[in-house]
């Protein structure tokens, strides 16, 4: 496997609806920041990949019409879709596409418009045998595995609102993410409407408008372009039955994560990862899943998550910084998502990461969440 | 770049299957490639699905195939588009080092829904999908562009289509954690399977009005691609016979001229998509074809796949009855 | 500041979902024995509902019936405040509901449906709950209507009074039904959608279609790379990705380059006089045979303009 690292990240500014640009145009501002990032030009890249969740917006082969905003004109260009991994997935494709050999430059390109959809539209073409007879869209499906957890392991509201406010307070210092609410708390946390228990509105991650692209090269190109490139160490991916039934331990298990993490980091030598990684941007579309992965990524032992939040191991100042963009919380374009995680991931390695910052960051942790189950992990360092 | 030997190959038959749910479809066509190959799921690294969700009427369509192909707790990545893109995209996962054996699926049940209103949806919608077009339109317009009738549309079919890809050199089967695996490859890889030996692929402008309809750059410089990995310089001279993609009766000549392959005789030799090939798994479906007549008869073979209006996205597999010997890892041509 | 504009298009579609015959199987008997069925793994023993062909964990194929009663355990609840839109009525389903992820007796996964409750304290983890039938049954999962509580002292009477009954009442046996795939009497279920959706057109296609509004003319941009004057005008040129530059106006009538007539209008490629590319729109002529390429056309404007593609709304022989 040859080396490969990434060498520019770019991104729009996330928010509620970008009236002022189509699909493509969105695509295409990311896209060229992440290509101005690495301080290079679309004649550099050798091949495309999109990541997007296409129902959201309706679309049959988005790549169509949007893939020109990637440069994608006789390109080699795919898209990768797999539910909320998309971005990741994307990501790790990107990551073997470059490896293989066969391409230098990789441009990675995740987006999302929620705005340009019906609420809940996407979610309306689920499996019609099935799915479509018992109506509880995505936050119900969450509160179930989330009262589940919560109930055996002992977190409490207040904790996961502490993940919460701690989301927005970093997504203060990041000019990109979607909500800035540099000064909630946790009693507007709890006091804010009940969307299915134990689930609160400002426990749940906003829908957004955002695009956000990478550059990968492979080891003989990336140490010319870039001063500290992030290396990929490893990436895995993990899916599971899809019925939401299947595994009613969801949150509690969470097997995937735990297997793809112990896969990752067995490649990468990690036994301690709260010591090892300096920082971690994981997929946590809802408080609660936060606190779920620092038990699977085995930042904690099973019960002590709500330890490590009230400890403040997680905050920018702690000895884990988790989040420090604001992650999903505070941003969420579905297709991008994953991409924004490696892409703030490898913003902290290569040191570009402005206003949030975490000093001397050389082993950086990303992860991707989808389908209620389903994970990848990706390890970024600053050595090859 | 290093061979990738094609270890098996399996597919449904094509036709409307209104009672067939896609996971059985998808079943049948993993279950016969694994088969092919003397593989069972265990065996199998990753996978490489190819689906569009609209046409299957399913948010995040791959969803519904995780179980059949083998994806609980194991790795899976969804290519939105034909079904011999997933496969270049899985060749490239086992060349970057990332998995051994990699099973590609692709599946489409074009009978499912009204394909003209579904094909809609592609178009961009503020200046071309508001006017009503439709993939059959704008294939009336790419024919009319060389003076000739609306092309008429094939039979619509539904069905699923399955490769399994693996490392061709033997040294990297000792890396192998269950060794039985590593014989049963081994046993395979004596048994002269046809290897991908060069893949190129490319979209085209979007806005019809953008493109000369009479060209196909996409197609060229994938296959440029393609020819310049495989080492072949003169491909109508070299290549055996080649499968494309003609959607439509007018794309034969198209495709052909964009590929160097004007007036080669061995052309389609399978009858092509004229019976009837779902969108999306006829690529991966020409890619079967040319193992198919590679493990009879030697020799070099291309495989042609397109998506998107007027074949907007073009991706191209050169295979090769490469003989492997087992006594070392050298590849003899 | 440039009116930004949004396209909208409907989404009305619909699709054949094939069940196969575990699908058909699961419907037949729910709908006309209001029986719940799962498929048990012949590895690992799991029983699984809904049902499939392959166990995930072992890669095996399920073909044994195994009966799942309609009583069960909960393992994990919500009572959900939000509105969501249900997709068998299409309206909001009212709020609050409960939900619960229910162990079905005999069954190794969990169904997730809803509660007759919906105070969370009378809820917890491990509590008894039996499906309420609906009076009609159309053999979907919706055929129940909710889970309700039941106290054990209920639950004994009650399964002593069905087994009462299973004695007296004579039932089909489990068919081990697996059909072949091209099984014509498998079965289908056809369900649509209609969503709407406004997609942005961004600052350029706004600024091209308003002058098609506001003043009927049509404008290209050029691309200061390449030098084309790409119809319609866009933000960036697709072929060197730089954005365009001046633009200008085009037409009003041009060359037919393409064609394809259909039913009811026909399509065409038309390349206005100024313009590098061609305009894909619609021709409107008495008499398809007189399309012909290089026939010179001219553009008819709707009455009502809207901000769009079609208030130009085709072009006809000049
Ligand atoms: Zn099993
Ligand atoms: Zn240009």
């Amino acid at each position: 496997m040859r080396n490969t690292a990434i060498i520019g990240a770019g991104q729009t500014k996330h928010v509620k609806a970008r009236d002022d640009a189509s699909q493509a145009e969105l695509v295409r501002q990311a896209a060229t920041r992440a290509l101005a990032d690495a301080g290079i030009t679309l004649r550099d890249v050798d091949a495309v990949v999109l990541a997007n969740m296409e129902l959201f917006e309706g679309r049959a082969l988005p790549e169509m019409w949007v893939g020109e905003g990637a440069g994608g004109y006789l390109k080699p260009t795919l898209k990768i879709a797999t539910g909320g991994t998309s971005g990741t997935s994307a990501c790790i494709a990107g990551y073997h596409q470059c490896a293989s050999g066969l391409f230098d430059i990789v441009l990675v390109v995740g987006w999302e418009k929620h705005s340009e959809g019906a609420t809940q539209t996407g979610m309306a073409l689920v499996d019609p045998l099935w799915d479509r007879s018992v109506a509880s869209g995505a936050v119900g499906n969450f509160a179930l595995s989330i009262s589940q957890y919560a109930a055996e392991r002992g977190v409490t509201p207040t904790q996961a609102a502490k993940v919460a406010v701690k989301a927005r307070r970093n997504a203060a210092k990041n000019p990109y993410a979607h909500l800035q609410m540099p000064d909630l708390t946790v009693e507007q946390v709890l006091n804010s409407r009940m969307l299915a228990d134990p689930v609160h509105l400002l426990d749940m991650c906003p829908q957004s408008d955002g695009a956000c692209a990478i550059v990968y090269a492979a080891q003989g190109v990336a140490e010319k372009l870039c001063a500290r490139p992030a290396w990929v160490r490893a990436a895995v991916t993990r899916h599971d039955q899809p019925y939401i039934g299947d595994l009613d331990r969801r949150l509690v298990t969470m097997r995937t994560l735990r297997d793809a993490a112990r896969a990752a980091y067995q490649r990468v030598g990690i036994t301690e990862p709260l010591k090892q990684f300096d920082v971690a941007e994981i997929y946590e579309p809802v408080s609660y899943a936060e606190l779920a992965w620092y038990e699977a990524l085995g930042f904690c032992a099973e019960g002590d998550a709500g330890k490590l939040i009230d400890d403040g191991v997680t905050e920018m100042s702690g000895e884990l910084p988790v989040n420090p963009s604001g992650g999903v919380l505070s941003t969420n374009p579905v297709g991008a998502s994953g991409v924004i995680r490696v892409a703030e991931a490898a913003l902290q390695v290569m040191e570009r990461a402005g206003a949030h910052q975490i000093p001397d960051v050389r082993l950086a942790l990303a992860t991707g969440y989808g389908v209620y189950a389903w994970s990848d992990v990706i390890i970024l360092s600053a050595d090859k | 770049m290093q061979p990738i030997t094609i270890l098996g190959v399996g597919r449904t038959d094509y036709a409307p299957k209104p009672g067939v749910s896609i996971p059985e479809m998808v079943h049948v066509a993993t279950q016969a490639a694994l088969a092919d190959a003397e593989l069972t799921m265990q065996d199998v690294d990753a996978r490489v699905t190819a689906s569009v969700d609209l046409w299957d009427g399913l948010t995040a369509s791959n969803i519904a195939i995780t179980e059949v192909v083998g994806a609980v707790m194991q790795p899976e990545a969804r290519v939105a588009g034909d079904g011999l893109l997933a496969a270049c995209h899985g060749a490239m996962s086992i060349l970057a080092g990332a998995y051994n054996v990699v099973l590609v699926v692709a599946h489409c049940k074009g009978s499912m829904g009204d394909s003209a209103a579904i094909s809609n949806w592609t178009f961009d919608p503020i200046y071309q999908q508001p006017l009503g077009l439709d993939d059959a339109a704008a294939a009336a317009l790419q024919a009319s562009a060389f003076s000739l009738p609306p092309p008429l549309e094939r039979p619509p079919a539904d069905g699923a289509a399955a490769v399994i890809l693996a490392r061709a050199s033997e040294t990297d089967l000792s890396g192998f954690r269950r060794p039985e695996r590593s014989l049963a490859l081994n046993q395979i890889v004596n048994r002269l399977n046809p290897q991908l030996i060069g893949m190129g692929w490319a979209l085209d402008e979007h806005y019809l009005g953008d493109r000369d309809l009479t060209d196909a750059p996409a197609l060229r410089d994938a296959a440029r691609r393609a020819f310049s990995m495989a080492k072949l310089n003169d491909p109508k001279r070299e290549l055996a016979w080649a499968e494309i993609s003609e959607h439509f009766d007018y794309q034969r000549v198209l495709w052909a001229r964009a590929l160097g392959l004007a007036d080669f005789s061995n052309l389609n030799l399978s009858g092509g998509l004229a019976r009837g090939v779902p969108p999306f798994v006829a690529g991966l479906d020409r890619l079967i074809e040319i193992v198919l007549r590679l493990r009879e008869k030697p020799g070099t073979a291309l495989a042609h796949g397109c998506w998107g209006p007027c074949g907007q996205g073009q991706a191209v597999v050169i295979a090769d009855s490469a003989i492997v010997r087992s006594c070392d890892s050298a590849i003899v041509r | 500041m440039t009116e930004l504009l949004k396209i909208s298009h409907t989404m009305t579609l619909a699709w054949r979902y094939g069940a196969s015959w575990y699908f058909a199987e699961f419907i037949r008997a729910l709908r006309d024995e209001q029986r719940l069925l799962g498929l048990r793994c012949p590895i690992c023993r799991r029983v699984y509902l809904p049902p499939r062909p392959v166990c995930g964990n072992c890669h095996a194929e399920l073909r044994e019936w195994v009966e799942v009663k309609d009583s069960g355990t909960v393992r994990a609840f919500t009572i959900v405040h939000t509105p969501i839109i249900d997709p068998t009525t299409g309206q909001p389903r009212p709020t609050p509901y409960g939900m619960a992820l229910i162990q079905l007796d005999g069954a190794d996964t969990t169904l997730n449906h809803y509660l007759a409750e919906n105070d969370p304290a009378k809820l917890q983890i491990g509590m008894r709950v039996q499906a309420v039938w609906r009076a009609e049954r159309k053999g979907t999962l919706n055929d129940i209507a909710h889970f309700a509580s039941i106290s054990p002292i209920a639950e004994r009477d009650a399964q002593a009074a069905s087994s009462q009954a299973s004695s007296s009442k004579l039932q089909s046996p489990i068919s081990n039904l697996h059909s072949p795939i091209s099984n014509p009497q498998s079965l289908f279920i056809t369900a649509g959608v209609n969503l709407s959706f406004n997609y942005a057109a961004g600052k350029a296609a706004s600024r091209f279609l308003i002058a098609l509004r506001d003043e009927k003319k049509i404008f290209g941009a050029r691309c200061p790379s390449c030098q084309r004057v790409l119809v319609p005008a866009r933000s960036f040129c697709p072929r060197c990705f730089v954005d365009t530059s001046d633009w200008v106006e085009v037409g009003p009538n041009g060359t037919l380059g393409a064609f394809a007539a259909t039913d009811n209008l026909a399509f065409a490629l038309i390349r206005l006089d100024g313009a590098d590319t061609a305009l894909v729109h619609r021709v409107n002529v008495t008499n398809a045979d007189e399309l012909r390429i290089g026939l010179r056309v001219a553009p008819v404007f709707a009455e009502t303009r809207r901000g769009h593609i079609l208030d130009l709304a085709y072009f006809q022989p000049a």
